[in-house]
């Protein structure tokens, strides 16, 4: 009869331990969740990029460079021993030359009419903001998964059980930077 | 808001015209109240006079009250003249695209596929906007819908009484996504919380949806602080709900829309106000960006 009152105790505290641990672990598959989201995206995009580089060859074979950028990051996004970070940092390189291939095609009339072209570009539009959607989701998973880490009582039980921050998603320089781009992509 | 020389016209001929029958109407209240105030006096005394009983009373005070029933007949006839020989004239002159239907709202079925509220048992509204702005399909009127809560026959609560807004969306969308303003509205939702990043919009707003990846996808940064601003240009609650591929917009506002005082002098300024207000309201598509579309669906 003694032991009941101490038992409930030991109870209710490795219940609430077992809660926390769970939402810990529910947090940071949101996290997973929202990132494969942007992989999502990612992979579209990359499928998108031949047909853009052919659409723009016909009309716009001046712009060499630019195209160049494109062809070179997309191969190298190809290989598969690529980190997380190097990866992203090769996507955000391929956003801004996007971005800027979208610039220059104010210089051609003949590709910014043509009907293949919209589409190309409707197509990326619409790709931007959904990854701009999931970035956001993504860092908002952050947000919960590391104010879970830090705030107290679920540090300790984050602690324990090796439980790591997850770093924010930071927004590509060039759009930052470039109005005109903002404008476009960010809507 | 300055009218063409044609609207203007119009205006200045059917005000003059309104203004005889409000003449008109006056004499006539003056008329019936010569008549009844006397005469109800009289059967007074007669009910006194001759100890009549029930039925004379009810008669004493239906005689009395023919003045204000007429009063509010004219007011009313005014109300709809005002509509129907001002309001749609000059519509049809400065915005040809939409069409405006004094007597219609918008049906029960988009007010009930917006899933914003619950589901009405008594729902009327009146002034319906309908047609397109730029791109973009769109009709908006004033909606009254109230539920039953007992058994008995009058006891109905509003649940929503404003403008109510449906629009074409511009983007593709394949889930639901609410916005209820704070302390308003449903307090719970099937769908999942999603927090953003606009402290103001956080403030102002609870969001829910079943897929985060398009709420945020609807919710750009610039589409909060529109509806953030649309709040305030309104001063009302706003409500909006985001599925099959559009966008409900409820401003939930006891203000009288499209309405004009007749008791008053119409005058242009009045009509003006109307137009401006009306204005204002084809404007939440703009203000919403709803005619960019520059994505898939077009």
């Amino acid at each position: 009869m003694q032991y009941i009152v101490p038992l409930g105790i030991v109870l209710v505290v490795v219940f609430i331990l077992i809660g926390i641990y769970n939402s810990l672990i529910g947090r940071r598959n949101q996290v997973k969740n929202a990132f494969s989201s942007i992989d999502v995206m990612l992979k579209k995009r990359f499928d998108l990029l031949p047909n853009l580089i052919e659409t723009v060859k016909q009309y716009a074979g001046h712009e060499k460079e630019v195209l160049e950028n494109i062809v070179e990051l997309r191969n190298g996004l190809e290989k598969a021993d690529l980190s997380s970070s190097d990866r992203m940092a090769m996507e955000n390189k391929l956003t801004s030359q996007i971005s800027a291939l979208n610039l220059t095609v104010e210089n051609y009339p003949d590709l910014k009419a043509s009907e293949n072209f919209l589409n190309l570009q409707r197509n990326l539009t619409e790709i931007e903001s959904q990854l701009s959607a999931s970035r956001r989701t993504y860092n908002a998973s952050v947000l919960d998964l590391n104010n879970g880490l830090e705030k107290f009582p679920s540090n300790i039980i984050g602690n324990m059980f090796g439980f790591e921050k997850e770093a924010f998603f930071e927004t590509p320089e060039a759009e930052k930077a470039n109005v005109n781009v903002k404008a476009l992509f960010d809507n | 808001m300055e009218f063409s020389a044609e609207v203007n016209s119009i205006i200045e001929a059917e005000i003059q015209r309104m203004e005889e029958s409000k003449q008109k109407y006056a004499e006539l209240g003056r008329k019936a109240s010569l008549i009844c105030y006397p005469a109800a006096g009289a059967l007074l005394l007669s009910v006194f006079y001759f100890s009549l009983g029930g039925f004379f009373w009810f008669l004493v005070l239906f005689v009395f009250g023919i003045p204000s029933i007429l009063k509010s007949i004219n007011r009313s006839s005014l109300v709809t003249q005002v509509k129907q020989n001002l309001l749609i004239p000059v519509l049809g002159e400065i915005m040809p695209d939409i069409t405006y239907t004094p007597t219609l709202c918008v049906p029960q079925e988009s007010f009930e596929s917006s899933d914003l509220f619950e589901r009405p048992s008594r729902y009327k509204g009146e002034d319906l906007f309908e047609g397109i702005h730029g791109k973009t399909t769109f009709s908006f009127s004033e909606i009254h819908a109230e539920k039953k809560t007992g058994s008995k026959n009058n006891n109905y609560k509003t649940i929503f009484k404003g403008l109510f807004l449906v629009a074409d969306f511009n983007k593709k969308l394949a889930n639901e996504t609410f916005v209820f303003t704070s302390g308003g509205g449903k307090w719970f939702s099937k769908y999942k919380r999603v927090r953003l990043e606009n402290p103001e919009f956080e403030s102002n707003f609870k969001v829910f949806s079943d897929n985060e990846v398009e709420a945020r996808y609807v919710l750009t940064p610039s589409m909060m602080e529109r509806l953030i601003a649309l709040e305030k240009l309104f001063e009302a609650q706003l409500f909006a709900s985001f599925r099959g591929n559009n966008v409900y917009i409820a401003l939930e506002n006891r203000h009288n829309f499209f309405e004009t005082d007749v008791t008053a002098e119409i005058t242009k300024q009045v009509i003006e106000d109307v137009v401006a207000e009306i204005d204002i309201c084809v404007g939440i598509i703009d203000e919403l960006d709803l005619n960019t579309r520059i994505w898939t669906k077009q």
